[in-house]
């Protein structure tokens, strides 16, 4: 266990966050979400964020895309200051994000497309991605005629394509059913194994988070609480047998006890 | 991985059902008429329309296609001003707080009690008809253009943004199609209303035009005449319908709603 701020120098810093704070509302209405965070992400580490619902998880990660301003405090990608909404830091939403009215094509060649990306570079660039998620078989298909998994790699597919230096992911599998997210997990695994990104995930599910990332971040319910790290110990290619290895079931249940123990 | 699913349902309105409910007003007309239960003068016979058809048919034509033209401009103006004025109430706040009361105090005016101004500021001419049109239907089509726009999903939006969309294309790629399912009912709405507005805008004093002639059919008490202009109109704004609802099923034909009818 260690803070948020303990730093590997060997690694190359792509996020700061530095006493950062948010509280919505005013006077006697305003509500603390949280107090003094700090957190560093490192180049093309995997990081997930874990906590209860309505812990201020998903306000982080919107803080650090870019489309809420905190209360008091900064966010550095790099070195330069985050304040606007930028392609270089992709999310993936919980809700269906995928444009309903286009077709999977469409969809993810619209990040490409609105950067002027040369046609023939956007044509490569959509196939190659298609191909990642498995999807290119629905080339031109509109997104009704899909499954919500399969949305879900459309989704993933369009954010790749746009190659973001960092992607952000907000409970991007939350409303899957069990099967369906975990072959989800395991192609998000592949994935990034494969080419590697600085990824945030936010989720509440410890099990998921475990099985993903390379470092877990715990958030808790009491604003003034910093964040807890966690080291995840597994080796990677990581293989879906993982999550009924004894240890893994051991490191979740001991980040279950601790959370327990300080979340009264 | 899952087979493509397929939830479009291809539901068409049965014929016959639809025919037996006008095959029955039509006998109950003609059973009315030829047993002459009551005065021609309130309801005619299919002798007396047919008359009435054959004393206008010079006319008719020209009528018709001086109706027919007049409504689709200021049907045609009249949406895409609407329009305009609420993608731009949404694009700009400025122009929200500057010309939104202008709107807030407009609405709500029935639009027939604007005739005599029309007629005492522009004259009884073509171009006063069709902006008197052309007003009636953009102030329908300005509210549920901003109204659609604050409903849509915020994701979308974000989503856009997110990979790196200027706010025109935000504009044009997100805004614009994810409301223009919503937009289709008050355009098919302004549609058939635009057609009472083309006979209210020919009573104000047009000197041809199916208005104009239904006046002069009421003046001689030719009650046939009068229906043959209703049935003129009526097939007219079926047909215009019809051509939007063909439009719309090929612009919205990633929506899902159809399914929701009948449940």
């Amino acid at each position: 266990m260690v803070s948020g701020l303990a730093k590997d120098d060997e690694k190359e810093i792509e996020i700061t966050i530095k006493n950062l704070g948010f509280a919505y509302g005013l006077g006697r209405n305003k509500h603390e979400v949280f107090n003094n965070i700090d957190l560093l992400i490192y180049r093309n580490e995997f990081v997930c964020l874990v906590g209860p619902s309505g812990c201020g998880k998903s306000t982080l990660l919107r803080i650090i895309a870019g489309f809420v301003k905190p209360s008091y405090g900064k966010v550095m990608n790099k070195d330069a200051e985050i304040k606007d909404v930028s392609f270089t830091r992709a999310v993936v939403f919980q809700e269906d994000a995928v444009f309903p009215w286009m077709t999977v094509y469409a969809n993810v060649e619209y990040g490409l497309r609105s950067r002027n990306v040369p046609e023939k570079i956007r044509r490569d660039k959509v196939i190659e991605h298609l191909k990642l998620v498995g999807l290119a078989d629905y080339v031109n298909s509109f997104p009704r005629e899909l499954s919500y998994g399969m949305r879900k790699r459309v989704d993933i597919a369009r954010v790749l394509a746009n190659d973001p230096e960092i992607i952000l992911m907000d409970e991007p599998f939350g409303a899957l059913d069990a099967f369906t997210k975990e072959s989800l997990q395991v192609k998000l695994t592949e994935i990034w194994e494969k080419h590697r990104k600085t990824l945030l995930f936010v989720t509440h599910d410890l099990e998921e988070a475990l099985f993903l990332g390379d470092r877990i971040a715990l958030m808790k319910t009491d604003p003034d609480t910093p964040l807890t790290m966690y080291e995840v110990p597994f080796n990677r290619p990581r293989k879906v047998e993982l999550k009924t290895d004894p240890i893994f079931q051991k490191m979740r249940n001991n980040i279950m006890e601790e959370f327990r123990a300080g979340d009264r | 991985m899952r087979e493509k699913v397929d939830i479009k349902e291809n539901k068409k309105v049965g014929f016959p059902k639809s025919f037996i409910a006008i095959l029955v007003v039509i006998a109950v007309w003609l059973i009315i008429t030829l047993m002459k239960v009551v005065d021609p003068v309130f309801i005619p016979g299919p002798l007396n329309i047919l008359d009435s058809i054959l004393r206008m048919k010079d006319i008719l034509p020209l009528a018709t296609l001086r109706s027919l033209s007049m409504t689709l401009a200021g049907f045609g103006i009249g949406t895409l001003w609407g329009v305009l004025m609420g993608l731009l109430m949404a694009y700009s706040k400025t122009f929200m707080e500057t010309a939104g009361p202008i709107f807030d105090f407009i609405r709500p005016v029935p639009i027939f009690a604007m005739i005599p101004l029309f007629l005492l500021w522009f004259g009884p001419n073509v171009g006063t008809q069709i902006a008197f049109i052309a007003l009636g239907v953009s102030v329908v089509l300005g509210v549920t253009t901003y109204e659609s726009i604050r409903n849509i999903p915020i994701v979308y939006v974000r989503a856009a943004f997110n990979l790196g969309a200027s706010r025109m294309r935000v504009y044009r790629t997100v805004i614009l199609p994810c409301i223009f399912p919503h937009l289709i009912g008050a355009i098919r709405v302004a549609a058939a209303a635009s057609w009472g507005l083309n006979v209210a805008a020919e009573f104000m004093g047009a000197q041809v035009g199916l208005g104009y002639n239904m006046i002069i059919q009421q003046i001689y008490l030719n009650t046939g005449g009068i229906i043959v202009i209703v049935i003129i109109y009526s097939i007219m704004a079926i047909a215009l319908d019809l051509t939007i609802r063909r439009i719309e099923a090929y612009v919205t034909r990633w929506t899902e709603r159809a399914a929701m009818l009948h449940v």
